[in-house]
């Protein structure tokens, strides 16, 4: 086994342009930026979770990861070769675009749309096959296909195989979606809210069997959820990292029990506190001093956090706080109280 | 297991006409309208055959309508049987509708999918292309052409008369590609590498389709009156028979509008012209719910999920949440 | 299948001063062969927010709707409805015309749904859609944008910002912010929210229930909150009713049901539900699914799927048996689900010093 990273983000930056229209006069204009600087590396069997409020740039960055989207800064690189300079045949390497395309996959939020209403499970399974298998036969490819859909979970799989997606509950239907990624061997899945949609009880099941699966397909996961109970379920569970993102940047990253038992940053603490568990203990008042999130097209300055941010003081106005290792175990966070002699102990509060 | 070749032509005959012809014979719409549209076809194959040809002077002068069995929907002043005029041209007008709302139809599908799903340059060079061809005054230039070429063939007259028709099709069917690229399994083929082309006729195709064959229906149509329309100017040669060439003559030498007692003569290809149009509309209709997957199954008695439920009645579980 | 569920109401289901009674209430589609609301018994107790748990095909949203007796055509709502607003009247709801069943809605009970988004004109500015509602109820529109206003301000928006704003305009926790203060403009009695916080963030979630929290202090509100989030509500609510297939499994105070579940689908539930305290190891996913209404088995509706079965509970639909003060189960195990059935949080409770009632190993 290598030890080198499967992807490996280095300052990556993903910002898209509202172009003003014609009509529009002097506003400029205007860059949203999704991902601002986002390093990252995503190893062997790895599973790396990506947690934050919606506009924080987290399906971007999954999107990125998995070179659905380019980035507009910065590199991604699959095993050490920089993808886009692949695709732009610019390298001299002889990894192919389309070798890198099939390695890495997508589960999507609403299984419903993620499969072709007017195709048959065996049809839409059996497309996978024909890009990475294609010398198989048709009754081969039909018995990779059952297979596993019995190790889904789908039995009797031949009845499965010949149904619609609507004929499907919706956690059948993610179970497809997720075979569907597995049968092309990738490297590494994003699963983009790939439990959301699902009915609470069946969370735990899907997330148990994309981590049984995992070892069998030797892949990775990119694991992207707003609810941080899931998140450190599988995390934990696939022995990863969540990275926590804030407005387009990584603010604290870690082993799951770690970082949720011991936030290094007032973020990830504001996090715990938001996600709901059954100790009933007084939810208290609002740690955060304002509700809603800052407009992505106007960042506040310095800190991201600071406008919102119980400990903030006035140097994390001024200041971009650069990511600290907090211990040997890899757990990083972008925030000034990890640094003693940082000025910040002796700057004011903010309090508005 | 093996899949023998006998039963991958069950499968096929299964899936791509049976079922459908379970789904489409379902609704009284289609049924009534295939029924329609056999009674042409008919007069445009067998009739043909065995009815005689009009001709002046084949039976006596302006006999009315149901009389005799000899001409049963009467004769025209110069004693041509009015149905015989009505069969004959059968097959010239149905050539001329397929070809004229197939060429349509196709050529704004291709259009339309590859500006949609391409985007960039490729987009808007063929939306360019879509909107010129849009903004042509439609009569004249048919006019114009018609009397360049002369043409006899009616599939080249269907193609000419559509010849700026598809414009407007192609762009509504842009505007459907453009969302359904959007949509996540279109996302997940792409993540696989699935080529353009393939994504194109597994995957966007399938789901337009029940616009395009009401579409389909609505250019058959256009073809049918803007024929008649041009063939009662005189702009298309006569030499091609036209239900709208014997609407010409009935008006013009029979006095059909004058109460002089020759309605019947304008009546029957009126008819003739209407029924078709009816029976394309109601096969339109009908046949997009064969590309419904639900309903298909639903039919073939499929459907065992617990919670499968069909397009058309409020089920309870959609009631649910 | 219809069943009696309730003979009499237990005490755990009766209220000092109830705002409402629903007795039997039944919803069917297709006259009475299949309920999606099967025969529910409840009282709420006025001022005290109760959260309605279950999963998606549980009937909750159907308990929601019944209590205005806004179930979508072509469904029938039968049973008793009794409404109190607490000046001594009794308003049997049901038996409401057109015009008294509007003022009621919006006035004395008001209802919050799901995807604020679509519950917008997205023409309209949001305080034409304030004007539009205050005056189709012919209330006095200065005082009521006044109080608007208010309202906005409590929810931490900026009224003059968002009165003037587009719905789309807001985002989605604004928009659904907005949508709360829209709902209480009228002043009614008693909210009732059909999974509020859904679409949103979990930061957003957690605030609105503080907001709500406030809010209902300080203007005196009964809240009904219908979720498939169980941890999310039970930080909130004063009791927690637990709904399976179309009908009421469990009842209690949050403590009770949280420390205490009786039933066997509600400790299973807590059990499949991932929170953070939790240890890893121990979640367990529910097997099975729930019926459809269609095929609502014998007896008991969780039978097929409950490991405490046995033939009473197939042929047998279990009345409410009282598990605690105050707390209702409607099974006939209520003692082996409680042995049976650990809950895999359990030791957490213990060290919060909670009470252990000496089942716990």
């Amino acid at each position: 086994m290598s030890s080198q990273p499967v992807l490996s983000l280095d300052g990556v930056e993903v910002h898209f342009e509202n172009k003003r229209g014609l009509l529009d006069f002097g506003a400029e204009d205007e860059t949203v930026r999704a991902v601002d600087g986002v390093t990252i590396d995503i190893e062997e069997r790895d599973v790396v979770s990506l947690i934050g409020e919606s506009g924080c740039g987290k399906t971007t960055l999954g999107k990125t990861c998995i070179g659905l989207q380019r980035p507009t800064g910065g590199t991604v690189r699959y095993r050490g070769q920089d993808m886009w300079d692949i695709r732009d045949g610019k390298s001299q390497s002889d990894l192919e675009w389309s070798d890198i395309r099939q390695s890495l996959q997508i589960i999507h939020q609403d299984p419903g749309a993620a499969l072709n209403p007017n195709r048959r499970l065996i049809s839409i399974l059996s497309e996978p096959l024909r890009q990475v298998s294609p010398h198989l036969s048709k009754s081969e490819k039909r018995e990779r296909i059952y297979s596993l859909l019995e190790h889904v979970g789908m039995n009797p799989a031949a009845d499965f195989a010949e149904r619609y997606p609507h004929q499907l509950s919706g956690g059948e239907q993610q179970r497809v979606a997720l075979c569907r990624a597995l049968l092309m061997n990738p490297d590494v899945i994003l699963a983009d809210e790939a439990i959301s949609a699902l009915d609470v009880s069946l969370r735990v099941e899907m997330m148990d069997l994309m981590l049984d699966l995992q070892d069998e397909f030797d892949t990775s996961y990119v694991f992207i959820s707003h609810d941080l109970s899931n998140a450190r379920y599988f995390t934990e569970h696939g022995d990863g990292k969540i990275g926590v993102m804030y407005l387009g940047q990584l603010v604290e990253s870690g082993p799951a029990e770690q970082l949720i038992n011991e936030p290094k940053h007032p973020y990830t603490e504001v996090l715990r506190w938001a996600t709901p568990d059954l100790s009933l203990q007084q939810t208290g008042e609002m740690p955060m001093r304002k509700i809603d999130i800052p407009d992505p097209i106007d960042p506040p300055s310095g800190c991201r956090f600071h406008t919102r941010c119980p400990e903030a003081r006035e140097v994390c106005r001024q200041q971009t706080p650069e990511t600290y290792q907090v211990d040997g175990n890899g757990q990083r966070a972008a925030c000034f109280r990890r640094d003693e002699s940082h000025e910040y102990w002796d700057s004011p509060e903010l309090t508005d | 297991m093996e899949v023998t070749t006998s039963e991958r032509l069950r499968d096929f005959y299964e899936e791509f006409i049976y079922k459908p012809g379970l789904v489409a014979w379902s609704d009284w719409r289609t049924r009534i309208g295939f029924l329609i549209a056999l009674v042409y076809v008919l007069m445009g194959t067998v009739g043909v055959m065995f009815y005689r040809l009009p001709n002046s002077n084949q039976s006596p002068r302006s006999v009315r309508p149901f009389q005799t069995l000899e001409a049963p929907l009467g004769t025209t002043g110069s004693g041509v049987d009015v149905l015989a005029m009505i069969i004959h041209a059968t097959p010239p007008m149905l050539l001329m509708i397929l070809s004229g709302g197939l060429f349509a139809t196709t050529f704004a599908v291709v259009v339309g999918t590859v500006a949609g799903y391409k985007g960039g340059s490729v987009d808007r060079g063929l939306t360019t292309f879509a909107d010129i061809a849009m903004s042509v005054p439609g009569l004249p230039l048919i006019m114009v052409l018609a009397i360049v070429f002369n043409p006899t063939n009616p599939a080249l007259i269907g193609i000419l008369i559509t010849v700026n028709y598809w414009a407007g099709l192609a762009r509504a069917i842009r505007s459907q590609i453009l969302t359904l690229r959007e949509e996540s399994y279109v996302e997940a083929s792409r993540t696989m590498g699935v080529s353009t082309m393939r994504i194109l006729i597994k995957d966007i195709i399938p789901n337009i389709m029940p616009y395009v064959l009401v579409n389909f229906a609505n250019a058959a149509r256009y073809v049918v009156f803007a024929s008649v329309g041009l063939y009662y100017l005189g702009i298309l040669p006569t030499s091609v028979r036209n239900w709208g060439i014997q609407l010409d003559q009935a008006y013009r030498n029979a006095g059909a509008l004058t109460g002089a007692g020759t309605l019947y003569q304008l009546v029957f290809p009126m008819l003739a012209i209407m029924l078709i149009a009816l029976a394309l509309i109601l096969l339109a209709q009908g046949m997009d719910r064969v590309f419904n997957p639900r309903v298909r199954t639903r039919m073939a008695g499929e459907s065992k999920s617990a919670d499968s439920d069909d397009g058309d009645d409020v089920s309870v579980t959609e009631v649910l949440n | 299948m219809a069943v009696e569920q309730t003979r009499g109401v237990p005490d755990a289901m009766a209220a000092d001063d109830p705002i409402i009674q629903l007795r039997n209430a039944a919803v069917t589609y297709d006259h009475g062969e299949s309920f999606v609301l099967d025969h529910v018994s409840i009282d709420i107790e006025r001022n005290e927010m109760v959260g309605v748990v279950g999963e998606s095909g549980s009937g909750k949203s159907m308990l929601a709707s019944a209590m205005l007796d806004a179930i979508p055509d072509p469904g029938l709502l039968e049973g008793q409805i009794t409404y109190t607003p607490g000046d001594g009247s009794e308003i049997d709801v049901l038996d409401l015309d057109d015009e008294e069943l509007r003022s009621l809605r919006w006035e004395e009970i008001s209802m919050v749904f799901q995807g604020a988004m679509s519950s917008f004109n997205p023409t309209m500015k949001v305080d034409d859609h304030f004007r539009e509602t205050l005056r189709a109820h012919d209330a006095d529109v200065d005082a009521g944008l006044e109080r608007a206003a208010e309202l906005l301000s409590d929810l931490y928006l900026e009224p003059e910002r968002v009165l003037g704003s587009y719905p789309h305009e807001l985002s989605g926790g604004m928009q659904q912010r907005a949508l709360i203060a829209l709902s209480l403009v009228l002043e009614p009695e008693l909210l009732v929210m059909d999974e509020p916080t859904a679409a949103l963030d979990l930061l957003m979630q957690r605030s609105i229930l503080l907001l709500l929290e406030n809010l209902q202090e300080k203007y005196d509100l009964t809240m009904v909150f219908i979720t498939h989030d169980l941890p999310l509500v039970a930080a909130l609510a004063d009791r927690m009713a637990i709904m399976y297939a179309f009908r009421l499994a469990e009842v209690g105070e949050t403590r009770d049901v949280i420390e205490h579940a009786a039933h066997p689908y509600t400790r299973a539930l807590l059990n499949s539900t991932p929170n953070l305290d939790a240890p890893l190891e121990e979640m367990r996913p529910i097997e099975g699914s729930s019926p459809a209404p269609i095929n609502m088995p014998d007896g008991c509706a969780y039978h097929p799927r409950c490991p405490l079965a046995t033939s009473e509970c197939r042929s047998d639909a279990p009345a409410f048996e009282e598990s605690g003060p105050g707390h209702a189960t409607a099974c006939y195990h209520i003692d082996e689900s409680i042995d049976q059935i650990p809950l895999n949080y359990e030791d957490m409770l213990d060290n919060d010093g909670s009470q252990s009632d000496g089942d716990d190993p």
